[in-house]
């Protein structure tokens, strides 16, 4: 082999090389950022005890059970988070909160579950809401409008739902999938962590033509739940 | 031997279309006869092949051992980058099934265009290690993002940094336009939903602009639901009707049919891009076509044209993509080396 071949080859394999071994000081020095949650350690685990509300008033709760489906399918760090509450009318919504350890594949695109639970998604656009206290702040949200026929008394009725998600992790809340990503870079960059993002989701089912009524409904009880579970970030901007 | 398109010579005016079509599929046939000689002849022509090979070999396994990782997610407990491609092309309801061909199909456009790659001038490019470099870094980002599909576009420009180090920058522009074909292996997976639902916003915008400005047909639209006033029928344009499977097949064989006929770059790049708006159109006729339908027949009729009709507006929209193809075709000027192998030829006769 002529010796500039040599060179090159050496030139190759030490670029190669530097890349795998990037890769390989990356997973050896990974550690994990505090997740943007009220949750318990457990003791030995990565996976934590989300703490939602048990009591919020105005509404009954009780917890929705984590399918096994969701246990196997996903990390076994992920942590879970998710209760029902009933307003006195009857009106249900559903809170879940996803929380990953290590691996980002904790959390999915609700626009892939979605249509697999048989909704199709009508439309998706992006809102704020104010959370009111002391450490108020713009909460972000992606809103998607759903709708489905369901049976009831053998008859076919049109339901529509309301699904209103946004992600969070220490110091941070957003709705933008992108941010998220390119923060987790930027922090892992920069200090060696991987955030530890939660995946918020409430849903709200209604009759259809109902939507007009229920939306600021479902608004009114984010403003009451959030700050119940959800730590206030810390690059938000200031008051008014 | 065979020729590849590249250098078949300019037909004379009065060659008809269709003598031309068949020339091309007796040239297809004769390619694929001759294809253990091709393979042959261009592993004796290259240089240096075991360089690029043991370089390529070094590049692939980073990405088998150090390529993916969520190692987590129970499908897919692997650090293999190609396992992860391979999952996401054949798991149940894939989108993204073509991707298994693609490496097949640069291949062929590489050994189609030997006679070119053969001859041009090769000798080592340094700049090459700079794009391996970089390629690394992507890599390296991809990983920390935990976000194959980042990774995959390392994993391709690896590749190519490769070819151009090892043979040159000529080299590696002649391979420039098969490589764009990579950008198909890119899964969209997951993303599905939200790469489709702008289409299927548009398609149904237009669908239900068309049928009123047009036809006359007063249908209501609710999003992406189409709804008759009267109660008759209604339509929601689900995912699987958002026309990104035509788009997807569309820009494949668009991408290929510019890369196979024109020589031009602009042409070229024109058949990259120009499966969008032609794709967005058949999607937007197949809507259109389920609304008059269901307008003028009955629901029942709807129903049967969105049944049956999407390989039909599909194969007219293709119709479209190469009538346009054959008028640019007809312009296309003819290379300096084939201009001299025909004064070449007019000398001898």
């Amino acid at each position: 082999m002529p010796a500039k071949n040599i060179v090159v080859l050496v030139a190759g394999l030490l670029i190669i090389a530097l890349t795998a071994g990037g890769v390989g000081y990356y997973q050896e020095n990974q550690r994990l950022s505090s997740p943007g949650i009220r949750c318990r350690t457990i003791h030995g685990q990565v996976a934590v005890e989300v703490l939602l509300p048990e009591i919020l008033p105005g509404y009954e709760s009780v917890p929705l059970e984590v399918t096994q489906e969701e246990l196997d399918m996903l990390p076994k760090d992920t942590s879970f988070g998710r209760r029902r509450y009933t307003a006195p009318d009857g009106l249900v919504f559903d809170l879940s909160v996803v929380l990953m350890g290590g691996d980002i594949s904790s959390i999915h695109r609700p626009q892939s579950c979605i249509p697999a639970q048989g909704w199709t998604i009508l439309d998706e656009d992006t809102d704020t809401l104010r959370i009111d206290g002391d450490n108020g702040y713009e909460l972000p949200f992606n809103r998607l409008k759903n709708a489905k026929t369901v049976v009831i008394n053998e008859q076919p009725v049109k339901a529509e739902g309301y699904f209103l998600f946004w992600f969070t992790a220490d110091g941070k809340v957003t709705a933008s999938r992108e941010s998220r990503l390119l923060s987790t870079a930027w922090r892992m960059l920069t200090s060696g962590e991987v955030e530890r993002w939660g995946y918020v989701s409430l849903n709200v089912v209604f009759p259809a033509g109902a939507a007009d009524m229920v939306y600021p409904r479902a608004e009114e009880f984010l403003k009451t739940a959030v700050p119940q579970f959800q730590l206030p970030p810390t690059d938000r901007p200031p008051r008014p | 031997m065979l020729q590849g398109v590249a250098h078949i010579n300019p037909m004379p005016e009065s060659i008809t279309t269709g003598q031309r079509q068949n020339d091309l599929l007796d040239d297809i046939q004769q390619y694929v006869r001759d294809l253990p000689g091709i393979v042959r002849e261009c592993w004796r022509g290259l240089p240096d092949k075991w360089l690029f090979g043991s370089l390529a070999v070094a590049w692939s396994l980073v990405f088998l051992f150090f390529g993916s990782p969520s190692l987590g997610y129970r499908d897919l407990r692997s650090p293999s980058l190609f396992y992860w491609m391979y999952y996401a092309y054949t798991n149940p309801g894939s989108e993204d099934t073509h991707g298994l061909l693609i490496p097949f199909v640069v291949l062929g456009l590489l050994l189609w265009k030997r006679s070119e790659l053969l001859q041009c001038p090769k000798a080592v490019w340094w700049p090459g290690l700079m794009g391996l470099a970089v390629a690394g870094g992507i890599h390296l980002l991809g990983y920390m993002m935990q976000q194959q599909r980042v990774s995959i576009i390392g994993l391709f420009l690896g590749y190519y940094s490769l070819l151009a180090l090892v043979w040159g920058r000529a080299f590696a522009a002649r391979c420039f336009f098969p490589f764009i074909l990579f950008a198909f292996c890119l899964p969209v997976g997951l993303m599905v939903d939200t790469v489709t639902f702008p289409l299927r916003q548009a398609s149904t915008d237009i669908a239900v602009g068309v049928a009123r400005t047009f036809f006359g047909v007063e249908v209501i639209q609710d999003g992406i639901r189409i709804l008759d006033p009267n109660g008759t029928y209604r339509y929601e344009v689900a995912a699987a009707c958002s026309g990104l499977r035509s788009l997807i097949a569309m820009a494949a064989l668009t991408t290929i049919y510019g890369f196979v006929v024109f020589k031009t770059p602009w042409k070229q790049w024109l058949f990259v891009f120009i499966s969008i708006p032609f794709a967005l159109a058949g999607n937007v006729m197949r809507l259109l076509s389920i609304i008059l339908a269901a307008e003028s027949m009955g629901p029942n009729a709807g129903h049967f044209v969105h049944e049956w009709f999407g390989f039909l507006t599909f194969a007219l929209t293709l119709a479209a993509v190469l009538w346009l193809g054959r008028r640019l075709e007809d312009k296309e000027p003819a290379r300096p080396v084939e201009l001299a192998e025909m004064k070449e030829a007019h000398h001898a006769g």
